[in-house]
């Protein structure tokens, strides 16, 4: 006991110190790409009055990271985010005053107030079981949520699953009635709510033949009884997205009117609680779409003519008007397509602004249209505006807030969202910020060492004469004196680099990229899957650089690149700057797919291939014509190659150079390569071998050689492999001097299944973690884990000899709760100890590659993780902590020595004692002081990567997902570092005083020496 | 030669079937020859069932003529693999039945083999394991000497008379051993541990043994006790 409470105490000491919180890490939160597929939930502008008669304005978003945020318009600072559950899918969202509603979950199962400035959660409502949802193709179809008109604004109507409405509290989320359509089974999905202050408008679309039907219900706001109800002849053919109601608020003796498009005419239907009127067609011309661009309360809509020219149509008393037309809106090769969005300013008045791409002028240019200026004739402001098409990509949606601070000038606002995830604001052409939302969709990562700082040198020393090299000697010894005082000075006080500081580069950024003294400074390569690649300063997590995928062939089709793996193609200590390779799959609009290779400097972005410029965007190289299966890093003498494995198991080789080729062929016998294989359901893992003959077409196809089926319950989940880190020690001495030999098969990979994704959800299904040996197909290990509900929620890691994996266990056994537990599972050599097998260089072929001897212990865990991994270090020497992401959205470390397989069950004894091992205790400590994340929240982490330093003792944690978090750990203390609390001054004082001692002591001692030969 | 009922390893597996029969097949493959079917090799009996479950394995009537066969197509084809697969009992398609290889070169030196069969947690074999031994252990092919000769080759591929068959079961997560609550008593408080005697009540006897020894000892002699009390004043 007395040793769990000293080594518990140790744990304190390794405990993340105050000091070093904010300094040796960072945190960058991230809300995520906007979702722009739905005006309901893509980002629009809210301006809320605070209580001093000021007010302020948001950009309210939600995105596909399921997060609903505001970022303050300012600064572009995130005033707030909200977490949605991953299974809670954010459907529709919508602003008033001081409130946002969200509808999420299936058919709109949960119903949410927040308070639009801080993002408190004010009311929370479940409408209906999610599993009794509709699923709806868009999602967002068939919910809608509107507020009440003036009168009843604490009243919010709530539209769910196409046909209940219901009138709720604004305050409270108590629901005051509800209306549910008499004929579900109908073809009848309501999609829109108006509210006027005497009755509820319900939009629906009937079904029929070849097109929709509208229909409408109008219902008593105060009671939600029937006024009417019914189909209205129309055809409609492109759904939902081209019908709306529209209403003016400036003007609410306007009726309102539905507006749809049908066979190139606007037609509009007068809305009347008896819903008796004839339907009105806007006359002029033949219109190809109609827009609603956010104004449809107040009267406004866009509408696209055949030629492309977009017009702006008014609601008046009289009917639809056409109010202006854009001018050169019409189609042209000069410009690109037109995005039409709109805002109102601080009173209230809308304003629509047009936004496009001037091929030419490679400039963005906008045009905003404000009907209620020039004395009610209408005004257009223009202007341009430089938006970086080769680092941003293309505008995909833009939201515009105006102000009209004098007469005949309006000054506009626009949130953009570009095609690779960036939010940016701009206020007339001035970009006030950018986000890299994209960032939080990071796919794949690497952190690349940085090569040492270059000491200032003169260029032409080589050409310089000897007069000239004496003349600068001499002019460099000037500063001799200086450089004395500084190094006694350096040399008494100890200030060295301390572990404990920050790396981050002072403000002048002007020096080129160097590592620090501990080798804490790195560069992370990240690719997101909005086809970005970035490079981020590992000590402060600034962009360094970024570029843009290009898309080849396929920029005249459209597509989209996904990042697959990224390999470290020369690191520093090849000599040069460091490179990375992003194997990618390339999926063009027309539906092929290809595998494109992306090849850039780690430093500055630039491409490696020389083939683009570092202004334009990167261009890849098309290695396989067809998706990839699988790829590889190759280490051979040559360097390091990319092997990439295509559908037809072709072998290809990148760089395709002939030393790549020859470094291939010449460790082709040796390769064995484990391949997921088989259709979803029923994937088995498959051993392959490459020959060395090539085929007619010039590559080596690989064959199969072994199959791994899993029981017909199982398909594969995941697959994950040991980190090709160094191994220190091959054994671990015990405390009676015994050696248990590490098991280090070098084939080995870790294989996770549960029950196939097709398969019925079953209490019977199991999950099971494999070690399987990748060059024989050997099971090496296999345990059964229970499933919920037929789910399998998993999670491993492999280091060396030692699996760690989580899971949660819902089963009660005797003296057995429900709960999360981990698993530690050691494996060694042979069936006892001293019995060492060389396992690490043993062929798979041989017997003994299953002679294992497993030790495994389970320890409950506080919660459930998102993803582990285990920290890494130069040398391997270092204890191997476990980092691991919790549902707290924390990151945080649990300690080798609490997860060692082989911590006894009783007191240990002296020999025990001496391994350091501790009694074994079921419940891991959840240690708050070993959270490395302290007080952030780092969100729906995916992945955490971890790199060594320089130094041995400390290893880089860097973890993605929604947010970017960044920190370093010291699993055995810096052992290498002398502390910093050392006493630079009372040692250089001691030998100071001691050498003293001498020189004082010295002649004393020979004129002793010296009396005492002459006397005696 | 060699018995037909090699000699078995059991293993515990509890939801074996009693007396099913798996089916056990081989062929020689090479990526350079027509992808050859699988032909049956042996036939895996399984009798009894729990912790008694006995596998027999009885080879088909094929076996020697296949593996002639095998070393005549294996002549002077380098990396041949000798692969050995389990019958998917629902599959007849060859290409989705677990397969396991060897090198062909081991064989002719081997003199034993094993075969792993795995179970799944219901006990239905789903994979197969195959080793011969004794192989290198840089898996490497033994080179040929200069005396053999092409003709004596066919006669290499002899049956292994040491074959083990394993059944493996998957194994089970260890539980977290859990702290035992408390024993509780009827009226379901917790029961109180008999109180530690004080050390009086533990060894009063010895005291009153103590005490009744020096009570009932005889008094010192006086001349003793004033020679001590000299001696001690002759100390200081």
């Amino acid at each position: 006991m007395r040793l769990f409470i000293l080594s518990l105490l140790a744990a304190c000491a390794q405990a993340l110190h105050s000091y070093e919180a904010g300094v040796t890490d960072w945190h960058k939160p991230f809300a995520g790409v906007p979702l722009l597929h739905s005006d309901s939930t893509s980002p629009v502008f809210h301006r809320s009055k605070r209580e001093d008669g000021q007010s302020s304005s948001v950009v309210l978003s939600a995105t596909q990271s399921n997060v609903l945020a505001a970022y303050h318009s300012v600064n572009g600072s995130l005033a707030w985010r909200h977490l949605f559950e991953d299974d809670d899918n954010i459907i529709a969202f919508e602003k008033d005053k001081d409130v946002v509603a969200t509808l999420s979950g299936p058919g709109g199962a949960h119903f949410r107030i927040f308070d639009s400035t801080a993002g408190y959660l004010l009311s929370e409502t479940r409408l209906h079981d999610p599993a009794s949802g509709r699923l709806q193709e868009p999602e967002s179809l068939g919910t809608n949520v509107a507020f009440g008109s003036e009168e009843k604004e604490e009243n919010i109507f709530v539209l769910t699953n196409g046909h209940t409405l219901r009138r709720l509290d604004r305050r409270t989320g108590e629901v005051r009635w509800g209306w549910t359509a008499p004929d579900q089974t109908s073809l009848v999905v309501y999609s829109k709510i108006r509210v006027m202050p005497s009755t509820v408008y319900l939009l629906g679309l009937t079904k029929s033949f070849a097109s929709y039907t509208l229909h409408i219900t109008s219902l008593s706001p105060e009671t939600g009884e029937v006024i009417n109800s019914g189909d209205y002849p129309s055809s409609i053919t492109s759904g939902l997205s081209e019908v709306f109601i529209l209403s003016d608020v400036n003007n609410p003796d306007t009726n309102p009117q539905i507006v749809w498009l049908e066979e190139g005419a606007i037609k509009s239907f007068r809305l009347t609680p008896d819903l008796k009127s004839k339907f009105s067609v806007v006359k002029g011309a033949v219109y190809k779409t109609i827009e609603d661009v956010g104004l449809s309360e107040h009267g406004q809509f866009v509408a696209t003519t055949d030629d492309g020219s977009g017009r702006v149509v008014k609601l008046t008393p009289e009917g639809l008007k056409v109010i202006w037309e854009f001018s050169d809106s019409a189609t042209s090769p000069q410009r690109s397509g037109s995005i039409y969005s709109g805002g109102v300013d601080v009173a209230g008045f809308p304003y629509i602004a047009r936004v496009f791409w001037m091929h030419s002028l490679r400039l963005a240019s906008a045009h905003v249209f404000a009907a209620h200026l020039a004395e009610g004739k209408g005004l257009v402001t223009g202007f341009t505006f430089p938006f970086k098409t080769g680092e941003h990509g293309v505008i995909r949606h833009v939201a515009v807030e105006a102000a009209n601070p004098e007469p005949y000038r309006v000054l506009a606002r626009l949130a953009l969202t570009t095609s690779t995830g960036a939010v940016q604001m701009w206020q007339q052409d001035q970009l006030q910020w950018s986000r890299e939302e994209g960032l939080a969709d990071i796919r794949v990562a690497e952190l690349v060492e940085l090569p040492e700082p270059k000491i200032a040198s003169h260029s032409d020393r080589d050409q310089e004469t000897f007069s000239a090299r004496v003349a600068r000697q001499l002019l460099d010894a000037k500063d001799f004196p200086q450089y004395a005082v500084n190094f006694v000075r350096r040399f008494v006080t100890g200030s060295y680099a301390s572990v404990s500081a920050s790396v981050a580069p002072s403000a002048n950024t002007s020096e080129p990229l160097s590592r620090d003294a501990f080798g804490f400074r790195k560069v992370i390569v990240a690719a997101t899957s909005h086809g970005k690649l970035y490079g981020i300063d590992s000590a402060n997590g600034e962009i360094l650089w970024s570029r843009v995928f290009g898309l080849g062939w396929a920029a005249q089709v459209g597509g989209q690149i996904v990042p697959v793996k990224m390999f470290v193609t020369r690191t520093v200590i090849d000599g040069d700057s460091p490179q990375v390779v992003v194997v990618t799959q390339r999926k063009a609009n027309n539906g092929l797919v290809d595998t494109v290779i992306f090849h850039v400097d780690a430093l500055t972005g630039d491409d490696a291939r020389d083939k683009s410029q570092s202004v334009d965007v990167l261009q890849g190289e098309d290695i396989v014509s067809g998706p990839l299966v699988e790829a590889y890093l190759l280490r051979t003498e040559a360097g390091r190659a990319v092997v990439c494995l295509d559908e037809f198991l072709q072998v290809h080789v990148y760089p395709g150079n002939d030393e790549a080729t020859h470094a291939l062929e010449k460790i082709l016998p040796s390769l064995r390569i484990p391949l997921r294989t088989g259709p979803p359901g029923q994937r088995r893992l498959t051993g392959h071998q490459v020959p060395q003959q090539v085929e007619f077409t010039g590559k080596h196809i690989a064959y199969p050689t072994w199959s791994l089926p899993f029981p017909p319950t199982e398909d594969i989940r995941a697959i994950f492999a040991r980190p090709s880190g160094p191994v220190a020690s091959f054994g671990k001495v015990l405390g009676n001097r015994t050696t248990l030999y590490k098991y280090l098969n070098p084939n080995l990979v870790g294989v996770v299944t549960g029950p196939p994704s097709t398969a019925p959800p079953s209490d019977s299904a199991a999950c099971s973690i494999y070690l399987v040996d990748g060059g024989k197909g050997t099971i090496i290990y296999h345990t059964v884990l229970p499933s919920v509900a037929g789910a399998c929620d998993v999670k491993a890691a492999l280091v060396e000899n030692w699996l760690v994996y989580h899971y949660y266990d819902n089963e009660v056994g005797v003296n057995q709760a429900k709960g999360h537990r981990v698993v530690s599972v050691e494996l060694y050599e042979g069936y006892g100890v001293d019995d060492k097998r060389r396992s690490s260089e043993l062929s798979s072929l041989s017997n003994e590659t299953t002679a294992v001897s497993v030790y495994e212990q389970a320890y409950i865990f506080p919660r459930g993780i998102r993803t582990l991994t285990p920290t890494s270090t130069s040398y391997g020497i270092t204890v191997k902590d476990i980092i691991v992401a919790n549902e707290n959205n924390q990151i945080q470390s649990f300690p080798r020595r609490f997860l060692d397989p082989r911590r006894p069950k009783q007191k240990p004894t002296a020999e025990e004692a001496e391994e350091w091992l501790i009694q074994y205790d079921p419940v891991l400590p959840d240690d708050s002081k070993r959270v490395l994340s302290h007080n952030y929240q780092v969100a729906k982490t995916r992945r955490i990567i971890t790199s060594p330093a320089l130094l041995e003792s400390t290893s880089l944690v860097f973890a993605y997902g929604l947010d970017l978090f960044f920190t370093r750990v010291a699993p055995s203390n810096t052992f290498d570092v002398l502390s910093e609390s050392f006493n630079k001054p009372q040692l250089v004082i001691t030998i100071a005083g001691l050498a003293l001692a001498i020189a004082v002591a010295k002649p004393i001692v020979a004129r002793k020496r010296l009396r005492e030969r002459w006397y005696n | 030669m060699f018995s037909r009922y090699a000699q078995l390893v059991l293993l515990v597996c509890p939801l074996l079937a009693a007396a099913s029969a798996l089916r056990v097949h081989h062929r020689l493959f090479h990526p350079s020859l027509p992808a050859a079917p699988f032909a049956e090799r042996a036939t895996l009996q399984l009798s009894g069932s729990g912790p008694a479950t006995v596998a027999h394995l009885v080879l088909s009537e094929t076996y020697a003529d296949d593996l002639r066969d095998f070393a005549a197509t294996a002549e002077g084809l380098k990396d041949a693999l000798y692969q050995v697969a389990l019958e998917h009992s629902a599959d007849q398609d060859q290409t989705q039945w677990a397969t396991s290889s060897v090198l062909a070169c081991h064989l002719p030196s081997s003199t034993s083999e094993s075969f792993t069969v795995h179970l799944d947690q219901n006990g239905n074999p789903f994979s197969l394991d195959y080793f011969v031994g004794p192989v290198p252990r840089d898996g490497a092919c033994p080179k040929r000497g200069r005396k053999a000769s092409a003709g004596s080759s066919p006669a290499q591929f002899r049956p292994i008379v040491n074959t083990t068959v394993v059944l493996r079961s998957p194994t089970f997560p260890p539980l977290p051993a859990l702290r035992v609550p408390p024993p509780i008593t009827a009226e379901g408080k917790p029961v109180e541990p008999p109180k530690e005697k004080s050390f009086l009540e533990k060894y009063w006897m010895y005291a009153v043994i103590a005490l009744v020894a020096l009570t009932f000892a005889p008094s010192p002699a006086e001349e003793e006790s004033g020679g001590r009390g000299r001696g001690s004043g002759g100390g200081r």
